[in-house]
């Protein structure tokens, strides 16, 4: 897993930026978890422009596969959701 | 042949060479333009071709290379005419555009319920243009009818959401009827509207402004750094030092240097003198990987089909072997000698494909932690491995180390596909244990004492267990495994939070010795109808709380529980001091 640090939420793409410091404009959807500036994502890998959806585990939305996992690290827990497509 | 495809196809290849041909006829008729520019903006690889098309960028490139020119050069476009609409009609669809959440709603009926788009989540036109295109047949196309199904077939295509985001770029995703049951289904039709219709991408832009823009300036292809207008291929970047095939390294500095091949190999972040027999280091990392040519006397280079072997002999006469792939990527290591391997040994790799490290006793935290390539590994007298062993890697299918006592946090992390394991003598482990494996059976380790949280979280396969002294285990311990039936662990004493949550299909489980658990013991679990715990002293919140089937429960000595405990159970059926007051 790559490692993404948050560093704009915008209104429609957040920045994130890797530990090579790329820069990755993300059309990004998080449903139903709060996240902030500077939380950490742990993810495979983004392409920019690319259209993400994550949310809770075991919803009818995700797929119960470890590939899509997002772990959300905000310096208190690390949160562990899915990928939803569609 | 034209004399500049010639010096392309020598340059980047006969793939290369025909792609050229295809895109760019109007460059051709112009001699030299087309080589000259891909040289200037492209460091010569054959490995570009193949870059492109894995990358899916071939369209960026070529609207890059016409972005290189003058107008005189661009191809001539056909005006499309047509609306999305009408092109549609043609390939057999309807096309709906939806304004209000209650339109997206509407077509939620044609999707199966396991298969149902994230759209229908609610929201999605606050970031998007959401259209719905709906073949004119659709009620005689019907899911049972595609037991194997396929991302473009009849089914799949059979309703299609075409959505454009709104931040500017009206960057594009094809949703599939299967949605997740097939993969890739937000990329139906490679996101190319032109694959459903020639002409559409145009029609899109032309009638609904919603041109996908990607700038030329913002080409990119990952793997390749622009380093003043010209693409190089790289290997690694290292704080800002690019290490790139046939010996270049582009440094911090803004040099770029191609080291002479007759005196260094400049193989992944390392410069190898051939003369001096060490290691230069410019990276700003220490990997001590380079501590390996501290002593080295004698280097020999056997080069083979696509890779060569360097041979490496230190004062006390013992080699060691490093594989190079055409790239002059670090794929195979074998070392006899060393015996103790520190912290981040080679950290960034990513391409290590074998490993033969016979006498090492000792692994330090970070080992290879980037790469997913790993396939063999021999580590027959390794005794301890701390944090993050091969944190990256997907690749290996099967691990033997009889001599492991110890294991840190996240040992092969991402690993999903391991088979087999062997590790006989395995006393500890600490959190996060091959927390991605999901293909292996059996597990087998009959020394175990104690592991972390997230023992294997996500396995989906088990379905025997054998691990006799097992006495403690963290914090959600086989999470989510549905094939698990029976469980017998009959040394545990001691269990913290979510025990075996969401193994729905456990039905049998045996943990006599069980003294002390956490809260959400079994959540989730509605099968096990008897569970004997004489020990058993003290429980935490929303013990067993879904469980429904529990005809026996005894624990004589349980003194301490936490809040809804057994709530669905009648308390008659319990065998526990003081009984349940409802």
């Amino acid at each position: 897993m790559k490692k993404y640090i948050i560093e704009k939420i915008g209104k429609y793409n957040y920045t994130l930026i890797d530990e090579e410091e790329n820069i990755y404009e993300i059309n990004l959807e998080i449903l139903d978890i709060s996240y902030h500036l500077k939380d950490i994502l742990y993810f495979n890998n983004f392409s920019n422009h690319t259209q993400y959806t994550f949310g809770p585990l075991n919803s009818k939305y995700g797929k119960n596969t470890q590939e899509d996992v997002l772990i959300i690290d905000n310096h208190k827990e690390k949160i562990y959701l899915q990928r939803y497509y569609g | 042949m034209n004399q500049d495809l010639k010096i392309i196809k020598k340059l980047y290849g006969e793939k290369m060479m025909h792609l050229c041909r295809e895109y760019f006829p109007t460059i051709l008729e112009t001699p030299t333009l087309l080589p000259t520019l891909l040289q200037e903006h492209f460091y010569p690889s054959h490995d570009l071709y193949e870059d492109l098309i894995d990358n899916q960028k071939e369209r960026e490139f070529k609207s890059y290379i016409y972005s290189l020119v003058d107008k005189q050069y661009l191809p001539t476009t056909s005006k499309v005419t047509q609306t999305p609409e009408e092109l549609l009609a043609l390939a057999g669809y309807d096309l709906y555009e939806c304004h209000t959440e209650k339109e997206i709603q509407s077509f939620k009926k044609y999707y199966k319920p396991n298969e149902a788009l994230c759209t229908f989540h609610g929201g999605r036109l606050e970031r998007c243009r959401v259209f719905f295109a709906v073949k004119k047949d659709v009620a005689n196309i019907r899911r049972e009818d595609f037991p194997n199904p396929l991302r473009q077939d009849l089914y799949g295509t059979s309703i299609i959401s075409i959505q454009f985001s709104k931040d500017g770029t009206n960057s594009l995703s094809i949703k599939n009827r299967y949605n997740h049951t097939v993969a890739d289904p937000d990329a139906t039709f490679s996101n190319d509207l032109d694959n459903i219709i020639a002409g559409l991408t145009a029609s899109f832009e032309s009638h609904y402004g919603l041109v996908q823009t990607y700038k030329s300036q913002n080409f990119a292809i990952p793997g390749y750094v622009n380093f003043r207008g010209r693409f190089y291929k790289y290997n690694y970047e290292l704080n800002n030092n690019y290490y790139c095939p046939d010996n270049i390294v582009i440094d911090n500095r803004g040099n770029v240097r191609e080291y002479n091949h007759e005196k260094y190999i400049v193989m992944d972040y390392f410069i190898l003198d051939l003369v001096n027999k060490k290691i230069i280091s410019n990276s700003g990392f220490h990997d001590p990987f380079e501590e390996a040519f501290q002593d080295i006397t004698k280097i020999e280079i056997k080069k083979n089909k696509d890779t060569k072997d360097i041979l490496l002999t230190n004062r006390e006469n013992a080699t060691f072997t490093i594989t190079l792939d055409k790239q002059n990527r670090i794929i195979g290591l074998v070392n006899n000698y060393i015996e103790e391997i520190p912290e981040a040994y080679l950290f960034y790799n990513t391409a290590l494909q074998s490993v033969s490290l016979p006498n090492v006793k000792s692994i330090g935290n970070d080992f290879n932690y980037f790469n997913p390539n790993v396939e063999q590994i021999n580590l027959p007298s390794v005794i301890t491995i701390k944090d993050n062993f091969l944190d990256s890697n997907t690749k290996l299918q099967e691990f033997n180390a009889p001599n492991l006592v110890k294991v840190g946090h996240n040992f092969l992390f991402t690993n999903g596909n391991l088979t087999n394991l062997n590790l006989p003598s395995l006393e500890e482990v600490l959190s996060g244990f091959l927390y991605c494996n999901h293909n292996l059976t059996t597990l087998n380790l009959p020394k175990l004492k104690q592991c972390g949280d997230y023992f294997m979280r996500y396995n989906n396969s088990l379905t025997t267990v054998n691990a006799p002294f097992l006495t403690k285990v963290g914090n959600y311990f086989f999470l989510l495994n549905s094939s698990l039936k029976n469980l017998s662990l009959p040394s545990l004493k001691y269990v913290e939070d979510h025990f075996l949550a969401h193994n729905s299909n456990l039905s049998s489980l045996e943990v006599p010795s069980l003294e002390q658990v956490g809260h959400c013991f079994l959540e989730a679990n509605r099968f096990i109808t008897k569970l004997d715990c004489p020990f058993l002293i003290k429980v935490g919140d929303h013990f067993m709380q879904s469980n429904c089937n529990l005809e026996s429960f005894d624990a004589p000595y349980l003194n301490e529980r936490g809040t809804s405990f057994l709530p669905m159970i009648d308390p008659e059926k319990l065998n526990i001091p003081g009984g349940i007051k409802r």
